[in-house]
């Protein structure tokens, strides 16, 4: 089973660039499938980014994101090695999570 | 339509969902409320009566003052072939920002996506947003001394209203 969150980070000029990669429908609401219903809404409602347990990103995301939501961000005062965890919540009530060791 | 960086006057939405009653259904639906990114999307909507929002009002919602700036850039395709993935890029080459925002003019909700920055984190953030049509894409930084923004115009030839 692939990992619902994917993150990747790259050390470069004294920061770290991280993308995270969060597969997930992020169904609005309004689209209509081939029988012309209405397909739910599921999306991604917040996401957290902690290294160290420190909270550093908190995002509010929704129905205007792309499915599979991509981030980048830069983090500038991160050790190498620092553990970052990603934290997601959706309109379902589903989370999700997942660390990886920081460049 | 160029992609020129806009600072300044208000404009009118350019374009409704291409899915013609999109918007107003989503409205009446009630999901405008439910979808909203959050309880401060939800605080700022509460100020802003749907429909028609005006983008410079959510703006100001968000935090006042909101001045247009040169020194938040935002970085997307002048021309989009689908709706449905685009990417963003905001950037504000300011001190101690405290959020970043994305907002558009062209889709039923006017805030995309925001992002709360810690200390040490860089004024910048990536992610791929829905376009329902052509119009502006807006990105904006908050500081303690208010919000500055930025909006660049965009071309859509396949809405990507979902």
């Amino acid at each position: 089973m692939t990992n619902p969150i994917r993150i990747r980070s790259r050390r470069r000029d004294g920061g770290v660039d991280v993308v995270v990669l969060m597969l997930h429908p992020m169904e609005s609401g309004l689209r209509t499938d081939a029988d012309g219903r209405l397909i739910p809404p599921h999306y991604i409602v917040d996401a957290t980014v902690r290294v160290n347990e420190r909270l550093v990103l908190d995002a509010r995301l929704g129905i205007a994101v792309s499915r599979d939501p991509l981030l980048q961000f830069r983090l500038e005062d991160a050790p190498p090695g620092a553990v970052i965890r990603v934290h997601w919540r959706d309109s379902h009530g589903e989370q999700q999570e997942a660390e990886a060791t920081l460049a | 339509m160029n992609g020129g960086q806009r600072y300044g006057a208000p404009r009118a939405p350019a374009s409704t969902c291409r899915d013609g009653v999109g918007r107003r259904r989503f409205v009446q639906s009630g999901l405008w409320l439910a979808a909203s990114t959050g309880s401060l999307a939800q605080s700022v909507l509460a100020r802003v009566a749907p429909p028609a929002y005006s983008v410079d009002d959510v703006l100001a919602a968000i935090t006042s003052p909101a001045r247009a700036s040169d020194r938040v850039r935002v970085e997307l395709p002048e021309r989009v072939e689908d709706g449905a993935v685009v990417p963003v890029t905001v950037t504000a080459d300011l001190e101690d920002v405290r959020a970043l925002y994305v907002l558009t003019d062209m889709n039923p909700m006017p805030i995309a996506a925001h992002f709360r920055l810690a200390a040490g984190v860089a004024p910048r953030i990536a992610v791929r947003i829905k376009l329902a049509g052509s119009g502006y894409v807006y990105g904006a930084a908050q500081r303690s001394d208010g919000l500055y923004w930025a909006a660049v115009a965009t071309e859509v030839i396949a809405g990507g209203c979902s």
